[in-house]
């Protein structure tokens, strides 16, 4: 039950793009085309899934232990980059597709707030192992969601008429405010109702 | 091969300096932080209450395997 | 490249041509998120280019020392370093900012411009132009975010949190706004609009300026 409860959390109550506001500049600058968001989404998903389990292990296993929590921040993203880069080298050596589909887009994710942002709540908010792979899981998915329903907007935008200095990235972040306004229905009265 | 190895261990010596000087930092500070009171960063006041109603509904199997599931 | 700018260039750049946030849209990552309260913000700000400053006068330092194939590693290393020691002040001195920065706080890490002058200026260019450069982007940065947060918070909240000075608590309440305010703004969504209004207005600015010089637009996509 509580991995229901994560998944919902990370998917549409605290999406970590619309509320937490991370990931956005490959949100903004990757969303223009249907596949490309999605080939980026699948890659979020994976990199965040093994970056909060990685990120949990060496915190539980290594830092608790020692001690050393403070050196949180820089073992944690060499983890990431290091994840992210080993990620591109397996999706170059084992297939051209699998590359153009998903490993063009590793790159980007190198320094990417979302992911070090889920490892980090993960982190604070005590999760055991298993429950931190999957808010990894539940972040990524609703990074694809957001990405897949924003790059489907902004294809249908571009085929329209907008005044000139709104073309482009203002757009796409109006539109995202809607988005995120129409998220806003997942607050706390409404849940507090919901669960008693 | 050689080139790799050079890389590697200049990569190695950066991150070492680099904890290095956080630790010693950190020991520096600790005992201003300390008197300040530990401030988490707070989740989600939505989220919370749905990991935690969650939770709630799940008690019992998270004993098994030591916490770890 | 190694800038061929005067230095003043390299500095103004920073303020509006180069500006992090509207133009080059870096900055946005964490800080859109803080941009909720003017002191938040000018805090983030603050941070922001100390963290800045110094990785590009690091960078720049161990520009031949840190090996091509492992730049990434090397470069994320260093800012971590100085984002946790940044970090570490921050909650011993202003712990109140820090925590009204909270997560955002330990996100200055993976702050895009940090990264991206780092790999595009400072392995380049001297120290002294690299700190120059890391100035200018910083209080583009600071100026750019503080506006937004002026927008959210006077429009949404009706107030303007300063920081406390001598007994009084920093905030100031805009009176008749303050009875209506637009809630929305205080929350990610108003963040996304302000910051799409905003950019749109700069948009129109600079579309103006081009037209007036006499410069081609056809098509008045700018970005």
């Amino acid at each position: 039950m509580t991995y229901i409860g994560i998944i919902i959390t990370y998917t549409l109550v605290q999406n970590l793009v619309l509320v937490d506001l991370l990931g956005l500049y490959s949100y903004v600058n990757v969303t223009r085309r249907l596949d490309s968001a999605a080939g980026l989404g699948l890659a979020m998903v994976i990199v965040m899934s093994l970056a909060a389990l990685l990120t949990w292990v060496i915190y539980h296993l290594v830092l608790l232990p020692l001690g050393i929590t403070f050196l949180q921040i820089l073992t944690f993203l060499l983890i990431i980059v290091g994840l992210v880069q080993i990620l591109e080298m397996i999706t170059k050596w084992s297939s051209g597709a699998l590359h153009s589909s998903l490993g063009s887009y590793l790159p980007m994710l190198t320094v990417n707030c979302a992911v070090l942002g889920i490892a980090l709540i993960a982190v604070n908010a005590n999760y055991s192992a298993f429950e931190s792979l999957f808010a990894g899981f539940s972040a990524g998915i609703g990074f694809l969601l957001v990405t897949v329903v924003m790059a489907s907007i902004r294809e249908r935008l571009d085929l329209e008429w907008i005044p000139k200095p709104f073309r482009g990235i203002p757009i796409a972040f109006v539109s995202a405010g809607l988005m995120a306004m129409a998220f806003l229905g997942f607050d706390t009265a409404f849940l507090r109702n919901l669960l008693g | 091969m050689n080139a790799v190895f050079g890389a590697a261990l200049r990569l190695l010596v950066i991150c070492l300096a680099s904890a290095l000087v956080i630790g010693v930092v950190y020991f520096f500070l600790s005992p201003v932080i300390a008197s300040e009171g530990k401030r988490k960063a707070q989740m989600h006041p939505a989220g919370s209450i749905v990991i935690h109603a969650a939770r709630e509904m799940s008690a019992p199997s998270s004993e098994l395997f030591g916490g770890i599931i | 490249m190694t800038s061929r700018n005067t230095l003043s260039e390299d500095l103004m750049k920073g303020l509006v041509r180069e500006n992090p946030i509207f133009m080059t849209l870096l900055g946005l990552c964490p800080a859109l998120a803080v941009s909720n309260k003017v002191s938040s913000a000018l805090g983030m700000g603050a941070a922001v280019a100390i963290v800045l400053i110094a990785t590009n006068f690091l960078v720049s330092l161990l520009k031949d020392f840190i090996p091509g194939k492992v730049r990434t590693l090397a470069h994320v290393a260093i800012i971590a370093t100085l984002s946790t020691i940044v970090n570490l002040l921050m909650h011993a001195y202003t712990p109140a900012l820090f925590a009204d920065l909270g997560l955002y706080a330990q996100l200055i890490a993976v702050n895009c411009i940090i990264i991206d002058r780092a790999n595009s200026f400072a392995r380049e260019n001297s120290a002294g132009r690299s700190v120059v450069d890391a100035l200018g982007m910083g209080i583009g940065f600071t100026l750019a975010l503080t506006l937004i947060a002026l927008l959210r918070e006077v429009l949404g909240n009706g107030t303007i949190t300063l920081f406390p000075v001598a007994g009084w608590n920093g905030t100031l309440i805009i009176p008749g706004l303050g009875a209506a305010p637009i809630k929305v703004l205080g929350m990610s969504a108003g963040a996304f609009l302000v910051f799409g209004y905003l950019k749109a207005m700069f948009n129109a600015y600079r579309m103006r300026k081009a037209s007036g010089e006499g410069a081609d637009i056809k098509s008045g996509q700018i970005a």
